[in-house]
């Protein structure tokens, strides 16, 4: 074949290709090689990949509001402000979440589905004394669906069998960190909001996203007589999220069935 | 902001001497760099950010083990692609990588084609390039994130390591041809 080139001739040439250095009918011999032999097709494809965006154009990318966290969270995390020579250390009580997401969509998912199975547990029991909290929970479970669209997650519909609170987070698309935050707060923190099994729950939950320093976390809580709520709002405080950030009720219901 | 190495270092001088207001001016000049080589890594602006996060702490942590008279920059992207292998290690025992689904609606616009079809192929192609990077050796891998990852220089590469650019030129070589290797026992993707 004419203009063609071998294997190590296409290699040497792709670096040149990355710098930008080619000329349009040298990138055409490329391309003609590229066409019949699988390997450096695959070559070809890794270079487009990684070159398309570039470092400099993800670089350029980048979310500014993304960015602007990074600062604050960092000085919540070092302890910032005690002045000592040598730099800072951070204090023992934090936790280097490797994914707060993950972790608050398995405090947040254990948490909701404890607390209001309890409550229907409950509610049999001492109808009256729990009225009115079980009115701001729904209250809070009815912002939650009326915020959502018309079409079911469909991952998460096969879940919802008959009971009412996974119906509604089932058809919940998101919830948001202050609104968990919301109902914890509206609670007496003696109050259990999770049963020993369900904090057992919290805790296989927590296996999922594989990370220690979430074990870790959990390990400080004395789940053998459940979680309360205080406990809860401390423990959702502690992974220190944005307030209005939202996680995916169809990635927690997901994350409870693998646990 | 581009703000020269000398001047970075001097920084870095400075906090590793007690300055906390170096910190937050390090943080300012050098966390869109990280957070580009983060993304590249997951293709997770959220891992991103955590990982970004995370070599920030371990520069606070260690900042008295840094050198004053190399430079800062070098020192702190290598803290910070450690921090990212290992992230990548830790999804390969889970046989889990980040680049999901999900992570395709977070990309922000400049980087999108705007073509769902396309940046969910994007998104695969990644999954399968990173989990691939799991079958070269540690040096193989190595120079490769620098080079083809991380686009840096091969000459530059070499120095930093110590090693001949011919050295770097064929570890690259075996380690681009075991990727393609492995991405094709994965199947047809393009
Ligand atoms: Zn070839």
């Amino acid at each position: 074949m004419k203009n063609d080139i071998d294997c190590r001739a296409f290699e040497e040439q792709l670096d040149a290709l990355t710098s930008g250095e080619l000329a349009q009918s040298e990138i055409e011999v490329l391309r003609a090689h590229a066409s019949y032999c699988a390997d450096c097709a695959v070559q070809l494809r890794i270079n487009e990949h990684l070159s398309k965006p570039s470092l400099r154009e993800i670089e350029a990318a980048v979310p500014e509001e993304l960015a602007r966290t990074v600062w604050p969270r960092l000085q919540g995390a070092i302890g910032f402000g005690v002045r000592r020579r040598g730099g800072v250390r951070r204090p023992s009580r934090f936790w280097a979440f490797q994914r707060p997401a993950l972790a608050a969509a398995s405090l947040l998912l254990a948490v909701s589905c404890g607390l209001l199975l309890r409550e229907v547990i409950d509610l049999r029991r001492r109808e009256s004394a729990l009225l009115q909290q079980v009115a701001d929970q729904e209250r809070w479970l009815a912002g939650m669906e009326a915020r959502t669209g018309a079409a079911p997650v469909a991952r998460t519909a096969g879940l919802a069998a008959s009971q009412s609170w996974q119906r509604a987070l089932a058809r919940s698309e998101s919830v948001t960190v202050s609104e968990l935050g919301r109902l914890l707060a509206s609670l007496s923190p003696r109050t259990t909001v999770l049963d020993s099994e369900s904090a057992g729950r919290l805790a296989r939950a927590a296996l999922f996203p594989g990370t220690s320093a979430w074990k870790r976390v959990v390990a400080d809580l004395h789940l053998d007589d459940g979680l309360q709520a205080g406990e809860a709002l401390e423990l959702l405080q502690a992974i220190d999220l944005e307030p209005d950030r939202s996680i995916s009720t169809a990635r927690f219901l997901d994350l409870f069935v693998r646990s | 902001m581009r703000v020269n190495d000398r001047e970075i270092s001097a920084l870095a001088l400075a906090f590793q001497r007690g300055d906390q207001g170096s910190l937050k001016k390090l943080v300012a000049i050098l966390t869109r760099p990280l957070l580009a080589r983060a993304y590249r890594y997951t293709g997770d602006w959220d891992w991103a950010r955590d990982l970004t996060q995370e070599t920030w702490v371990k520069v606070n942590d260690r900042i008295q083990r840094y050198d004053p008279s190399k430079s800062f920059r070098a020192w702190l992207f290598t803290v910070h692609r450690n921090g990212c292998l290992d992230h990548l290690r830790r999804s390969w025992l889970r046989r889990e990588v980040s680049a999901d689904v999900d992570a395709i609606d977070r990309m922000p616009a400049p980087l999108g084609s705007g073509n769902p079809e396309i940046e969910l192929e994007r998104g695969e192609f990644h999954r399968r390039l990173v989990e691939a990077l799991s079958t070269l050796s540690e040096s193989q891998r190595l120079i490769f994130v620098r080079v083809a990852m991380e686009q840096e220089e091969q000459l530059e590469v070499a120095r930093d390591l110590g090693i001949s650019p011919t050295t770097v030129r064929t570890t690259l070589h075996f380690a681009r041809r075991k990727l393609a290797q492995k991405l094709r026992s994965m199947g047809e993707i393009f």
